[in-house]
């Protein structure tokens, strides 16, 4: 567990150094060289589909990206993040279950009058316990892996994430498609009908 | 070096929620293993006939700690070890003679088992009550008819 913090830490502070890095280029290269807080997660850019896609972001990873018309990207965060938290419940309820299992064996141990009963509970308690401890390392990895990716996913939608524009609900793109596919179009004069 | 802080907020909120996650506990200390020690030293002493010409068996064993033991349990089976039936109970010696040995025509094989029985503390109630301690090993032995 020690290793895994160590490595997301790791991995974070490389982030956060190649972040700054682009940021100092970028700074150097501005025109005014003011130095603030807008600058930094240019905000400026911050309209309201911006927002709306950071408020996404935070409870579902890879929906913002993928509300801003990132789509492989923000498909790739959200399976990821997704199968990740399901590992998480899964990992946690076998946890749970070995624990409520551990407390009836307990139980059992306990009020057993014979030797042979009182060792077999044991053995059961100590095979329980140690499928217990894989849980638990198994749910901290998929908790550790929810949260790294996750904060992946913030970090590439603040710094990374370009807003490609809304996406129409049907462009002319897609109805030339239409119309070299069947070449039947029915012009309609509304004016005409009146 | 906002951008730094932001970043460090987000990891130490979720190194806090990772170390909050509930823990394994340590399981309970065993006691099973100190309430009456095993049953040693389990062998035969001697097969002899009897006065009443009945082939008998004697054995013997020893117990490391007699605190918290009351009397011991004798089981036997033959031929194979899956059908033991007790032979005595309420014994408070170290050795057994077994006269009751079942007919056979050339040979016969038994098993022997010797069982401590002791005494503990019910968890609930704190009454004392019976406890049967761990099995001896198995005394394996092999009886044959005398030819003249």
């Amino acid at each position: 567990m020690k290793k895994l913090y160590v490595f997301f830490t790791f991995f974070c502070f490389v982030h956060i150094l190649s972040a700054q890095y682009s940021f100092e280029l970028d700074y150097n290269k501005s025109e005014d060289n003011q130095l603030n807080f807008y600058n930094l997660i240019d905000i400026e850019k911050f309209d309201s589909r911006r927002i709306t896609g950071l408020v996404y972001s935070i409870f579902i990873p890879g929906s913002g990206q993928f509300y801003l018309g990132q789509k492989t990207k923000g498909a790739l965060f959200a399976v990821t993040f997704i199968s990740s938290l399901v590992g998480t419940l899964v990992s946690h309820n076998n946890f749970i279950g070995n624990r409520e299992r551990i407390q009836s064996l307990e139980f059992e141990y306990l009020n057993s009058d014979r030797y042979t009963l009182s060792e077999y509970y044991w053995q059961q308690m100590v095979t329980v316990h140690s499928e217990q401890k894989l849980h638990e390392k198994s749910r901290n990895i998929f908790i550790a892996s929810s949260i790294a990716i996750w904060t992946m996913n913030m970090i590439d939608y603040l710094f990374f994430t370009k807003d490609k524009g809304p996406i129409e609900f049907s462009s002319n793109f897609h109805l030339m498609n239409r119309s070299l596919l069947f070449s039947i179009s029915v012009p309609i004069n509304f004016v005409g009908a009146k | 070096m906002n951008q730094s802080l932001l970043i460090f907020s987000l990891l130490l909120t979720f190194l806090f929620v990772l170390n909050s996650c509930s823990k394994t506990e340590d399981l309970i200390t065993p006691y099973h293993y100190s309430i009456i020690p095993k049953v040693t030293n389990l062998k035969v002493d001697s097969v002899y006939m009897t006065f009443t010409e009945r082939q008998a068996v004697k054995f013997s064993w020893s117990i490391p700690d007699t605190s918290g033991l009351r009397f011991f349990e004798i089981y036997r089976s033959q031929k194979n070890p899956d059908n033991y039936r007790i032979l005595a109970s309420n014994y408070k010696s170290y050795v057994y003679v077994d006269s009751t040995l079942p007919s056979y025509t050339d040979s016969l094989r038994l098993f022997y088992l010797v069982y401590p029985i002791g005494t503990k503390k019910d968890m609930r109630s704190g009454v004392e009550i019976s406890y049967i301690g761990p099995p001896s090993d198995t005394l394996i032995l092999y009886v044959y008819k005398k030819t003249n």
